[in-house]
């Protein structure tokens, strides 16, 4: 168990993708009541098209801007033109839920054809290997986290100390309220669309930083940060922060000392377990019931 | 209370149904500038759903809403007519439970588009207005709070928006009597200040100690309207509608 300390940082280090997604999946969902399955391959088309500027000779920096502006303004384009005209309520939540789907399905397609089915080479942000607490990390990664970490810090920072970040909370709490009180529930679900999946970006660029990338870049990290996402609480941005990283170690700790092969079923089983003694996650509110 | 040229709102002829359920029906009713009403009425004689009307948040199925004389009806049902100076405190107070007092106040001025500056003045002044225990709680969320506090809150959170009509729903309702007139007493003190004040009240007998008119609602029907001060009008309300319900 000598290596435990490296496992567990090699988990956190992952965490922090799932936590950008996992995030990215709460924020969306609490503005509109809506899981948005598709922003796993937003995040990932963006950063297609922005490693293609990289190639073309864009900075990394100004590549990982582009490619979260990519993705929030298709989130919020997602938002205006395919959710928001389906209304509101439960009936169309569901239909919402599979047109997400759908389009993360067509986007998937469409990085196919594009970009063709074997890996695309994509070079790290910075290479090198640094000593943490005597554990070895390659710079890339910790670039990575640094950057997650700050972008989770800013994200605390504007819904506990901005006036549109407290009303995309007041609205996510009671969205009727919200909007008899003069908040443009529009703007909200804008705002939230382009967050959400920008952040994601933030997860599909350093994804693809590690050094290739396939339409697939995302899809395993997002099984996992839905996996924290319900172990966190599906309402709670903490909570799903929390049960991101905790899937993210986890995940490391049973595939070194359980089993590589069977890493997926036992953190699935033990999120199983925890969702069966606590069904609404570490910190998520029992869902209420909105006129 | 008919058609008045003064009205400041008023709702003409105003038919509302919930999925084909007549829940009003042909309802007219104003309220002048300056004035404080009372729509009084039993448990589920649609005064709730008066309210939302009139304050512009949800669109009538039938009939017109007029905000100074002007037809607002297009406008209703999105944001309400938090910008046109009407406030509404809604059913339940609909408060954010999980914000603090100081979150909950600051968005009842940024929903109605108050800047940062002119918000921290109406802060200033609104909790001249809180009971201690508010002021001295700024940061606790406003679930932690006593009935009668979040009433308060939900008061100066519709003042920040700097409201020229301010519409409660039950404002008494889960509070213990010595608070009721407090909360009376505010909205008499807000009145005083010019805001046009309109109460939608089970407890007729408390809202006609303090208002200058009412409405009696029944079965989304309005029944009878009046001054407060008319003696007839008091005798009515309490043999047609208090005497059914106290009995």
């Amino acid at each position: 168990m000598g290596d435990l300390p490296a496992v567990i940082a090699s988990g956190l280090v992952s965490g922090s993708a799932y936590a950008l997604l996992a995030l990215g999946i709460v924020i969306i969902f609490r503005s509109t009541d809506t899981v948005n399955f598709a922003i796993g391959d937003t995040a990932t088309l963006a950063v297609f098209l922005t490693t293609s500027a990289m190639a073309a000779g864009l900075p990394p920096a100004a590549a990982l801007v582009l490619a979260v502006l990519i993705a929030g303004l298709a989130g919020m384009a997602t938002e205006r033109f395919l959710i928001r005209p389906l209304g509101a309520g439960h009936k169309s939540l569901f239909i919402a839920l599979v047109v997400t789907i759908g389009l993360g399905l067509i986007i998937h397609a469409v990085i196919g054809v594009i970009w063709g089915q074997r890996p695309i080479v994509v070079a790290p942000v910075a290479t090198g290997t640094v000593r943490v607490f005597g554990v070895a990390l390659t710079l890339n990664k910790i670039i990575a986290t640094g950057i997650a970490l700050a972008a989770m810090a800013a994200i605390a920072w504007l819904f506990r100390f901005t006036a549109i970040g407290v009303a995309m909370r007041a609205s996510a709490e009671d969205h009727f309220a919200a909007r008899i009180i003069g908040i443009r529930p529009t703007v909200i679900a804008s705002l939230a669309w382009f967050i959400g999946c920008g952040i994601a970006a933030i997860a599909a660029f350093f994804l693809a930083a590690d050094g290739s990338a396939n339409a697939n870049l995302t899809l395993s990290p997002l099984f996992r940060a839905f996996a924290g996402v319900f172990l966190g609480g599906l309402t709670s941005m903490l909570g799903a922060a929390v049960g991101a990283f905790t899937i993210g170690v986890l995940d490391n700790v049973a595939g070194r000392y359980l089993s590589a092969n069977y890493r997926d079923t036992i953190v699935f089983g033990i999120i199983v377990a925890v969702l069966f003694i606590r069904p609404s996650g570490f910190l998520g509110a029992a869902r209420k019931e909105r006129v | 209370m008919s058609q008045d040229a003064t009205s400041m709102i008023e709702a003409a002829g105003v038919e509302h149904r919930y999925e084909g359920v007549l829940a009003l029906h042909d309802v007219s009713v104003s309220a002048p500038a300056g004035s404080f009403t009372a729509i009084v009425g039993p448990n589920g004689a649609g005064k709730s759903t008066l309210a939302l009307i009139l304050a512009g948040a949800i669109r009538p199925t039938a009939g017109r809403l007029l905000l100074d004389g002007a037809d607002v009806t297009e406008r209703a049902g999105r944001r309400g007519l938090v910008e046109a100076g009407v406030a509404l405190i809604p059913e339940g107070r609909r408060l954010f439970g999980q914000l603090t007092v100081d979150e909950n106040l600051t968005l009842g001025a940024f929903g109605a588009g108050a800047g940062r500056a002119e918000t921290a003045r109406r802060l200033a002044e609104v909790y001249g207005l809180m009971p201690e225990a508010v002021r001295k709680g700024k940061d606790r969320a406003v679930a932690t709070l006593s009935g009668g506090e979040q009433q308060m809150v939900a008061i100066g959170r519709a003042l920040m928006a700097r409201p020229r009509l301010v519409l409660i729903d039950e404002p008494s309702l889960g509070l213990a009597p010595i608070l009721i007139d407090k909360v009376y007493e505010t909205l008499a003190m807000l009145r005083q200040t010019g805001v046009t004040v309109m109460v939608f009240e089970q407890l007729a007998v408390k809202a006609l100690q303090y208002v200058d008119r009412f409405a009696v609602i029944e079965r989304g029907q309005i029944r009878h309207q009046g001054l407060a001060s008319d003696p007839d009008a008091r005798e009515m309300l309490r043999m047609g509608y208090m005497g059914a319900e106290a009995a």
